[in-house]
């Protein structure tokens, strides 16, 4: 079952190869059928996903590469299933957005696409660590294409950065992989009771000096620190958000960032429990000195695709918060947040994109009035807004909460500080709808606006409907995800205790 | 001499005797079309093949006219991979050959000859049939470097080529000469590893060594031997200079392999450290050098010093397991030497594959490409454009391909050894070549950019390409799909992997 919703995209982007390029429009109801197909297939693992059961389910595992010890392994426990979600629930309607924005070279573009969700599901769901290693490299490719195709003006300079930053990352985190594997086959040498493998279970048995633990948190941390990104390893994500296509900066900013979160919970702590005891004053600073500093950053913004990916470094640095936390509710939040995040930062890319498509600038001084040309429109950034400045009664407002609940816990002056951030992202989030859409037109262009029409409302209604959902009825999501949260945080104090 | 050894020599004689074939029936002073000489070629290597595939695999190594040949395994893996290289070789350059006005027959006795010089390497433990080998790959590539004598740059190749690397031969014979004595005249790899595993490391020997390794060091292009290498690989004929960079360094590397499983039968912390020092100057000056260049070839050139650095990682780290009844140390279960024959196959596939590419994207003047050159490509060769994506990011060692797995191995018998030995030197050689590696991102990056995210200049638009010969075409395909199918499932190679290293030690009289 999981497995047919990690190759069914893959299939997808080899059948869309079969299509001649000439055909565009059935390209594209291709992309969507398996986008949608996914969606569906995937649905399913939510119900069947028992959250009072096993902490892993639904898993497959079989033989890969026996002579390096490498298996095929996927499963999901709460997170890794409500991740996996949002990436087949983003990508239909990535693919509909897409249909405007992209004006050539279709059928790569969507191969690509497909290429990126199947790579994206693998490294949520891998639980061996070369599977999840090969999908997290694998991941870059497809995206470096698309925004350096794709992307506006000076792209390739953005996406080779983009490139080489994640790659600056994830290739130590492979010499740690290795040193973990190797580590683990000396003891089953010994002691032949170890299973030496690449998977999670095995690797997670291992008992590491404080040093030993340092240098692989180090290397796995850097990687996805660059992810998700923290400061000071968020410089290429303001370029890459802004350069790439609109498609191209839904998924980065919707599922891509996640991933960061996403490693820390499921390799990082609790595989070097006691780097991360020491560690989490420090990455504390780190994330709140980078909510405060990239909303400080976004309020002096002009471009808009930059303001809002500024507030992304922002609003992940609240993520990181949450997870080093280390309780329940801090970890509950960072993934209930990174859920919200995904929906809500990618429903703005998405807006900005619409008007992009009809006047070419994304500059604040271009705009002004408009919701007077485009009430629906306008009528739809708000509440996408809303729910990304966390008001109650919209999704951002959960995940936020949480957060803070469980960083007070923690830590209250952190907690202090990083409330700042979420003040000033109410500001210069309230900002941008009030320059964009209020006030007199100034630009003639304005005056020719034409509202949003039934296809781009089919976009967004889908993603409008979740974050109110998500933010008046938490529990169903809260439900599935609160016992893998637990299971992490008690691991995580049972290895420090010792 | 009985029947037994001919056949078993089989896949050295069949590249010898197509040559000779070649020689004898085919007239390079005819004009018109020629497609004899290359399909005499083809079906030579082919039979090479068949032969190596009727011994394979052998259940235990055999030695051969009086100790002259050492016939393992290990030395049929690389004669098969070899013969996949000459194939490749020799089918993308019937069009270049072709198209450059240059169809003469020797270009393919000559290849053949080289391939049956490296064969030879690969079977040896002696050294009389190790120069042998070496002496009759090198002469061929001398010729073969210089084949288009009218132009200067050709020459001027051939020249410097044959210069630094018959010095470098001098130097491996002075070697060999010095380790003769030193070993009190064994004539054999295997007389090393008896005086090693003795623990007496006689100055003879050790200075005869560090010979051999210089003269090896200049067929690998291992720093600070590599200066020959780029103006060689940029004047030679392109389908040439990719036999040299993959067909070379399988050979050479093979050789380095049963050299130091004989050389590390005693710890030699001097030869161990040298070697450290070769590697890390090996990759770094290939890969920053690589970054400054402006012909797509010229960087590959750099870029193959790279690879030779990342495989002389693994023969740093190599690490043997004491043998309880000999008293040896046992190689047979080395990463290290798993990691460096999954690595030389990726990387040869990948090679002989981007090679093919430029030599047919390559001007009619056989100027080389520029990365302008390849601007916009993608919209007239949208096949050649994502074959030749698909060897940059193999050669990157992105996750997929066959490049990461034979990065993987490599960097993962590095962090092995560090561990098994205690030894941080080999995790800060891990980490560096990991650094490096990210450094030749970059490089190999600038070629995806240019075919795909540049637009194709307007001048461009209208050009016609040249048609692309079927024989290309089944090159480049296989290629691709073996490096994807390798990247996705390694596991297919074990069936070579595994059988040659548990014979790579054939030689250690113990062992046997």
């Amino acid at each position: 079952m999981l497995s047919c919703v990690l190759f069914l995209p893959m299939v997808g982007a080899l059948a869309l190869l079969a299509i001649d390029r000439s055909k565009e429009r059935l390209i594209k109801k291709v992309a969507f059928g398996f986008t949608l197909a996914t969606f569906f297939a995937s649905v399913p693992l939510y119900f069947e996903y028992d959250a009072g059961g096993a902490l892993f389910q639904l898993g497959q595992d079989c033989d890969w590469i026996p002579s390096l010890g490498i298996r095929y392994s996927v499963a999901v426990d709460g997170i890794s299933l409500l991740l996996a979600l949002l990436v087949t629930f983003m990508m239909p309607i990535v693919v509909i957005g897409s249909v405007k924005s992209i004006t050539n070279k279709h059928r790569d573009f969507y191969v690509l696409l497909l290429l990126l969700e199947g790579f994206m599901l693998g490294a949520f769901l891998a639980r061996d660590l070369f599977l999840f290693y090969m999908f997290w490299e694998l991941m870059v490719v497809p995206m470096y294409f698309i925004i350096g195709v794709w992307g506006g003006k000076p792209r390739i300079y953005a996406a080779t950065k983009f490139f080489i930053y994640t790659l600056f990352g994830s290739l130590p985190m492979l010499l740690a992989v290795l040193y973990l594997f190797f580590k683990l086959k000396s003891q089953g040498a010994a002691d032949p009771e170890v299973e030496v493998s690449y998977s999670l279970d095995a690797l997670g048995q291992l008992s590491l000096s404080l040093k030993e633990q340092w240098m692989c948190f180090l290397a796995f941390g850097l990687s996805f620190a660059v992810k998700v990104p923290m400061f000071p390893f968020h410089t290429w994500l303001p370029d890459a958000h802004t350069e790439a296509p609109t498609p191209g900066s839904v998924v980065l900013a919707g599922v891509l960032l996640k991933m960061g979160g996403y490693g820390f919970l499921r390799f990082a702590i609790p595989l070097f429990p006691l780097a991360v005891q020491q560690a989490a004053p420090t990455i504390y600073f780190l994330a709140v000195f980078g909510v405060i500093y990239a909303a400080l950053v976004a309020l002096v913004q002009t471009d808009v695709k930059r303001l809002i990916a500024y507030s992304s470094v922002s609003h992940m640095g609240l993520v990181v918060l949450g997870i080093f936390a280390l309780n329940s509710d801090g970890v509950r939040g960072a993934v209930y947040q990174m859920l919200a995040h995904g929906l809500t930062t990618g429903g703005l890319f998405l807006l900005i994109g619409m008007i992009y498509e009809r006047r070419h600038t994304r500059e604040f001084s271009e705009f002004g009035g408009i919701a007077k040309k485009m009430p629906v429109f306008a009528t739809f950034f708000i509440i996408v807004t809303l729910g990304s400045i966390g008001m109650p009664g919209l999704n951002g407002f959960v995940g936020e909460y949480l957060i803070f609940f469980g960083t007070f816990q923690a830590s209250p002056v952190t907690a202090i500080f990083a409330v700042t951030g979420v003040v000033l992202g109410a500001w210069y989030m309230l900002a941008t709808v009030r320059k964009i859409f209020f006030g007199e037109i100034t630009v003639e262009a304005n005056n020719h606006l034409v509202d949003i029409d039934t296809r781009e409302i089919i976009v967004l209604a889908p993603l409008v409907l979740m974050i109110i959902l998500m933010g008046v009825m938490p529990k169903p999501f809260i439900q599935k995800l609160e016992p893998s949260a637990q299971a992490i945080v008690h691991r995580y104090d049972a290895a420090v205790e010792k | 001499m009985n029947w037994n050894e001919i056949f078993g020599i089989m896949p050295v004689l069949w590249p010898i005797l197509a040559a000779l074939a070649i020689l004898v029936t085919c007239d390079s002073r005819k004009h018109g079309p020629k497609p004899l000489p290359p399909l005499l070629a083809v079906s030579g290597m082919g039979m090479s093949l068949i032969s190596c595939w009727k011994l394979w695999p052998l259940d235990k190594p055999r030695e051969l006219f009086h100790h002259a040949i050492l016939l393992d395994n290990f030395g049929l893996y690389l004669a098969i991979l070899i013969s996949f290289c000459t194939i490749g070789t020799v089918m993308i350059s019937v069009d270049y050959l072709k198209r450059r006005e240059k169809n003469l027959t020797e270009f393919y006795a000559l290849v053949l000859f080289a391939a049956s010089g490296m064969m030879l390497m690969g079977l040896s433990t002696s050294f009389i049939t190790l120069l042998f080998g070496l002496e009759m790959m090198s002469i061929a590539f001398y010729v073969l470097v210089g084949f288009f004598r009218e132009t200067p740059r050709s020459v001027e190749a051939s020249i410097k080529y044959f210069l630094t690397g018959s010095f470098a031969s001098g130097l491996l014979i002075f070697g060999l000469a010095f380790v003769y004595g030193g070993t009190s005249g064994s004539l054999d790899l295997s007389g090393i590893g008896n005086v090693q595993a003795g623990g007496l490391s006689s100055p003879l020997l050790v200075l005869g060594l560090g010979f051999v390794i210089a003269g090896l060091g200049f067929k690998i292009a291992a720093a600070p031997f590599h200066m020959w290498l780029p103006d060689v690989y940029e004047g030679a004929p392109t389908p040439v200079t990719g036999f040299m960079a993959t067909g070379v360094k399988i050979a050479a590397f093979g050789v380095l392999i049963r050299l130091f499983c004989q050389v590390y039968q005693a710890e030699s912390e001097a030869l161990r450290d040298t070697l450290w020092w070769i590697a890390l100057g090996t990759m770094a000056v290939g890969n920053v050098a690589a970054l400054a260049q402006e012909s797509v070839k010229r960087m590959l050139a750099y870029s193959s010093i790279a690879h030779a650095g990342y495989l002389l990682v693994a023969l740093v780290v190599m690490q043997g397991i004491p043998n309880e009844t000999s008293g040896y140390l046992d190689f047979r279960d080395s990463g290290a030497i798993q990691g460096i024959l999954y690595y030389i196959l990726a990387y040869g596939i990948a090679n002989i594959g981007a090679f093919g590419i430029l030599s047919f994207l390559e001007k009619e003047n056989g100027k080389g490409l520029n990365f302008d050159d390849l601007q916009g490509l993608k919209v007239k060769q949208p096949f050649i454009s994502m074959a030749l994506c698909v060897f940059m990011l193999s050669l990157a060692g992105i996750p997929g391909t066959a490049g990461f797995i034979g990065k993987f191995g490599v960097f993962g018998a590095a962090v092995e050894a560090s561990q098994s030995r205690a030894d941080q030197s080999f995790m800060l050689l891990a980490v560096l070549g990991i650094l490096n590696s990210l450094v030749g991102l970059y490089y190999y990056l600038r070629v995806p950019v240019q075919l795909y995210a540049k637009p194709l200049p307007e001048d461009k638009k209208h050009s016609v390409m040249p048609p692309r010969p079927m024989a290309f075409r089944m090159v480049i395909g296989a290629s691709v799909v073996a490096t994807l199918w390798l990247g996705f499932g390694p596991e297919i190679m074990n069936f070579g992997v595994e059988p040659a290293m548990r014979m790579v030690q054939g030689a250690l009289t113990s062992l046997r």
